[in-house]
């Protein structure tokens, strides 16, 4: 199911059903724009983390299986609110390997998702919702 | 020894300093006042950010179902929220429905005769006048629309007036017209450390009655605000994650 290529590991995608933790604080409901029904985890190297209003907003590159690069978003809680919960704008390094599990885009060739958890290069776990 | 005497003092008078700061929030310690009323004047926080209230008081909602008119449930129903939510371009939250947003900090400034209301989200402060002036009829509809307050007691009574209706009170649509007036009551509780806001929403054009929630806030002073810039946003591209289109690769 991995495939590896020289830059980064594939997106893996599998569908589950969940019950996720909603965007309660979001600039708009997730479920607007996600399916908040199903969670896929992609792997790559962070491209930029702007950590902004009125979404933080984690751009990463993603080898797909055809060994093309995809240019993934993975948007999350405004950065005012996560500042409060520890994360900070410079917690992700450009290049840095990172695996991100949320809800994908509604809009199928659309590369994003709701961010539920994002596990950094050095193994910590950050949960948005937690 | 004469130093010694005197760093004993200077810690005991730290220390006084330091008893007088926690007596705040303690059992019967005053609320702060100016002048003749409470002074709202502090930061205030009431939600953890993802949903959770972390106040000691349980805030309300907005009663559901809401009592629509005819025309009410059409709006509601007519609602797209990709099309119609206006902070979607970064226009203001407004008022309503800027009353549960209490996951970010508050910062209420209060004068002799107004309160100013500075909102983490929002790209201007909100003004609420207590100093006996009465609406003006040559303003175009506020976001935050026109709000004058009066004193019943410790209690602040507001009335806003000519607010925008292309808002919408709740995130997934509820309406809001042109007629609507919103009345809200600001008191302090537990010794000044809870900031208790009532808010009833008066509009005969989309609600059959008027709606009241109440919504607690908790004095967070050692709480920062930072900047919240959503025009960044629109030009950075991250309003809409999953339908705006980014930039090649390698662009």
């Amino acid at each position: 199911m991995l495939k590896v290529s020289g830059l980064a590991a594939i997106a893996i995608v599998s569908t589950v059903f969940i019950a996720p933790a909603g965007p309660a604080a979001a600039h708009h409901s997730g479920a607007v724009y996600f399916d908040m029904n199903s969670q896929i985890t992609v792997e790559g190297v962070v491209d930029e983390f702007v950590f902004k209003a009125p979404h933080a907003v984690l751009k990463f590159i993603v080898v797909n299986d055809q060994g093309e690069q995809e240019l993934w978003r993975a948007e999350t809680l405004p950065a005012n609110l996560l500042f409060r919960r520890g994360w900070r704008f410079n917690m992700f390094e450009k290049g840095e390997k990172i695996k991100v599990t949320g809800n994908p885009a509604k809009e199928a060739d659309r590369h994003a998702l709701e961010v539920q958890e994002i596990v950094a290069g050095d193994g910590t776990v950050y949960k948005p919702f937690d | 020894m004469g130093n010694l005497k005197n760093s004993v003092l200077r810690g005991l008078g730290i220390l006084a300093v330091a008893g007088m700061t926690l007596a705040w929030g303690t059992a019967g310690a005053a609320a702060p006042r100016r002048g003749d009323h409470p002074d709202f004047t502090g930061m205030w926080l009431g939600g953890d950010g993802i949903g959770q209230s972390t106040t000691a008081r349980k805030s309300t909602s907005w009663p559901r179902p809401a009592p629509l008119t005819e025309a009410g449930k059409k709006a509601f129903e007519a609602y797209d929220p990709k099309t119609d939510d206006p902070p979607e371009d970064c226009m203001p939250w407004g008022l309503p429905r800027n009353e549960v947003f209490t996951f970010y900090p508050m910062l209420l400034t209060m004068t002799d005769n107004m309160l100013l209301m500075t909102l983490e989200y929002e790209p201007v402060p909100r003004r609420i006048y207590f100093d006996g002036r009465d609406y003006p009829d040559d303003i175009p509809p506020q976001w935050y629309g026109y709000s004058i307050g009066h004193w019943e007691g410790d209690t602040l009574v507001v009335e806003t007036r000519n607010i925008r209706e292309e808002n919408i009170i709740t995130t997934d649509g509820l309406p809001q017209s042109d007629q609507m007036k919103v009345i809200e009551r600001y008191r302090l509780l537990d010794d000044g450390n809870t900031l208790e806001v009532q808010t009833t929403a008066i509009d005969p054009v989309y609600y059959t009655e008027p709606m009241t929630i109440t919504v607690y806030w908790e004095r967070a002073d050692d709480v920062e605000q930072h900047e919240f810039v959503c025009a960044e946003g629109l030009i950075e591209n991250i309003t809409t994650p999953s339908t705006v289109q980014d930039k090649e690769l390698g662009d």
